[in-house]
């Protein structure tokens, strides 16, 4: 409890946003020689106002919002629909994104700061939509995804790698400069003893996480009385429960 | 190897409490970390990170400060055994019987389900008396908090039949809906409405719409009508721009 | 030392490297995947400008747009399938292919005898169509390998 009146105190607001804004503004608007700008001056003033949040969510310890827009709502909007929510999705994130770094310079708790991944969320599936929308076209038409081809390669030193292919003029035999720059070859006899000791690494974890395991369901088999059994075997095939239900060792401190 | 111990963690928070919380994913794992360094994303460096993976779960919520303060970058998680249901049964809302401890046999409400722990916390039952000191120079004031129950063991449902224990078994109806029914008598106990609430409100119907939602009938208006076309040519053709050039072929390697 | 060649320190060097420096700006920039792009390649020491890759974005008009970045929770569940080609065909080819059948308007390989403007789109034509825009390309996410690709090496 002593913990939250610290936090309370630590939240309070100082007027520090009005002063900012009025500091940068302040000079422009009472300046003589704006009077020509008067029928703009309002409207460039909204627009950037637009970067911050409405003023009467300004020293607020929390603001609720909705929640994000999914994939199934999506696909019922036509393209221009989507064209525009992207960018109303957008200007929303800039706004959140300036209010996040104020917050940060001046040492105070962001309000409800799951709000950023609540719109990336929505952007998300929107671009998952336009993305169905366009391989559906390019699928039909041609048998092809539209999209940037890529293919899994191997490393100079043996390991695969995800290559994301490039747009060239001229065919790959004659380019010499990228045979220089992109390696996707190697030389197994040179690479056997990094290659060796690497997937000695890589089963040395997974021993580790099976052993694990086979701790973990010893120890809820000793402290449990009836516990699933078919469940624990869905969720840890690996693990021998059989072997385990039944040994002396797993009998706990309980009438049988 | 690390990179499997995050996923594991955020694994296991329960649907339950995802769904009272009403946030996104990525902003609960976000906030269950605490990572000091990350390596750049580059190819010359292998993906690692230095900091708290593994947190223990208790009555706070894993996303609140609280949490936070218990689980410090020093402090080391034990292992904690936690048996896994498949079907999870009670809700917030429930009439439930406490069968260990100082109130054993009597009847209460649910007020809390902690998932991650198979625990319940039941309304004015199983209280813990302690002290608390909040000023200097005053005696310090008394607080009643309820402790969890475990959900197998020191817990179960109520018969509305009969006001008695019994036990359970999710069936499906005639028209298809998964229901809770006793063994006993047969009889459905239904879901509560108090377990459809959630942080921002009540019910779906008593919210209150703020000024940045989109309101229904927006959201569910159909307007897309399929052409055969990419999503890029129909805004073109919907602004007016016109282009006659076609990229020159080109190879991809 | 007075290799200043290969330094990105403008303040430092000769006067002659200094002279050089206002006819020929170095690269400073690192070259990024992600992000903004320069519209254009290094030729050596100059860049040069290519007006097809300086991004054209087109906003459009808000004015009187009912949507709003977040959803309300009053909303009824809607359910909606993935959108596949399959879709596309039933929608645009499907009814025409049907008449021409019953019609008896079919070749004998089943072409249609009328056939509309869609139906005599070829393969290179709709690529093109498509091509025109000028958009940026989408990408596979694919970044890290898995685990058994990692074990398996061929």
């Amino acid at each position: 409890m002593q913990m939250k009146l610290y936090i309370q105190a630590y939240y309070k607001f100082n007027p520090f946003l009005s002063n900012c804004i009025r500091s940068h503004f302040g000079p422009l608007l009472n300046s003589p020689n704006f009077a020509s700008f008067c029928t703009t001056r309002e409207r460039f003033n909204k627009n950037l106002m637009e970067f911050f949040e409405d003023k009467k969510n300004w020293g607020k310890d929390e603001i609720r919002s909705g929640r994000s827009w999914k994939t199934d709502e999506l696909r019922i909007k036509s393209n221009e629909d989507l064209h525009k929510l992207w960018y109303i999705l957008l200007k929303e994130k800039n706004m959140l994104l300036t209010m996040e770094h104020f917050y940060k310079e001046n040492y105070i708790l962001f309000p409800s700061p799951e709000r950023i991944d609540k719109v990336e969320e929505s952007m998300k599936n929107l671009e998952t939509v336009v993305r169905e929308r366009n391989k559906a076209y390019y699928m039909l038409e041609t048998g092809e995804d539209g999209e940037r081809p890529g293919v899994m390669v191997h490393n100079a030193i043996g390991l695969p790698m995800y290559h994301k292919q490039e747009q060239h003029d001229i065919p790959k035999y004659e380019n010499i400069q990228w045979k220089k720059n992109n390696v996707h070859e190697f030389d197994y006899e040179e690479c056997r003893e990094f290659l060796k000791l690497y997937r000695e690494k890589i089963r040395k974890e997974d021993n580790y996480r099976r052993k694990k395991n086979n701790r973990y369901v010893k120890g809820l088999l000793k402290r449990f009385k009836n516990v699933d059994i078919d469940y624990l075997k869905e969720i840890y095939p690996d693990v021998n429960v059989d072997q385990y239900k039944n040994h002396d060792f797993q009998i706990g401190h309980w009438e049988v | 190897m690390r990179l499997t111990f995050i996923l594991q963690d955020f694994k296991k928070v329960g649907e339950l409490t995802k769904q009272y919380s009403n946030l996104p994913d990525s902003y609960i794992k976000r906030s269950m970390e605490q990572i000091i360094y990350r390596t750049p994303d580059k190819p010359n460096y292998l993906r690692r990170s230095v900091g708290k993976k593994q947190i223990k779960f208790t009555e706070n919520r894993p996303w609140t400060i609280q949490s936070k303060l218990e689980n410090t970058l020093f402090t080391k998680t034990p292992v904690i055994y936690v048996e896994p249901i498949r079907d999870w049964s009670i809700f917030k809302g429930d009439r439930v019987e406490i069968l260990v401890g100082r109130d054993k046999g009597k009847q209460g409400i649910v007020i809390q389900v902690i998932q991650e722990r198979n625990w319940v916390l039941v309304g004015n039952l199983n209280m813990k008396i302690t002290t608390m000191k909040m000023f200097k120079r005053k005696p310090s004031t008394v607080i009643r908090e309820e402790q969890p129950l475990r959900v197998t063991d020191q817990v179960s449902l109520i018969d509305p039949s009969d006001m008695l224990p019994c036990k359970i078994e999710w069936r499906y109806t005639e028209e298809g809906e998964k229901v809770r029914v006793s063994l006993r008598s047969g009889r459905i106990i239904p879901i509560p409405i108090l377990a459809k609430e959630t942080y921002d409100y009540k019910t779906r119907t008593s919210y209150e719409e703020k000024d940045k939602d989109t309101t229904a009938d927006v959201v569910s208006k159909i307007t897309f009508t399929p052409r055969l076309c990419t999503f890029e040519m129909d805004l073109m053709d919907k602004v007016g721009i016109k282009e006659d050039r076609i990229p020159s072929p080109v190879y991809w390697y | 030392m007075k290799n200043f060649n290969k330094f990105t320190l403008i303040w430092r060097g000769t006067e002659y490297e200094k002279k050089k420096l206002k006819e020929y700006p170095a690269r400073l920039e690192v070259e990024r995947e992600h992000g903004v792009r320069h519209p254009g390649y290094w030729a050596g020491n100059k860049f040069v400008v290519i007006p097809e890759a300086i991004p054209d974005i087109i906003v459009p008009d808000l004015t009187n747009c009912q949507f709003k970045p977040y959803v309300s929770y009053r909303t009824p569940d809607i359910s909606q399938g993935e959108f596949t080609a399959e879709d596309l065909f039933n929608e645009i080819y499907s009814e025409k292919i049907e008449n021409d059948f019953k019609q008896n308007k079919l070749n004998a390989e089943g072409n249609s005898l009328e056939p509309s403007e869609e139906e005599k789109l070829t393969c290179t034509e709709a690529f093109n169509n498509a091509r025109k825009v000028g958009s940026d390309l989408f990408s596979q996410d694919r970044p890290y390998p898995t685990r058994e690709e990692l074990l398996n090496l061929d």
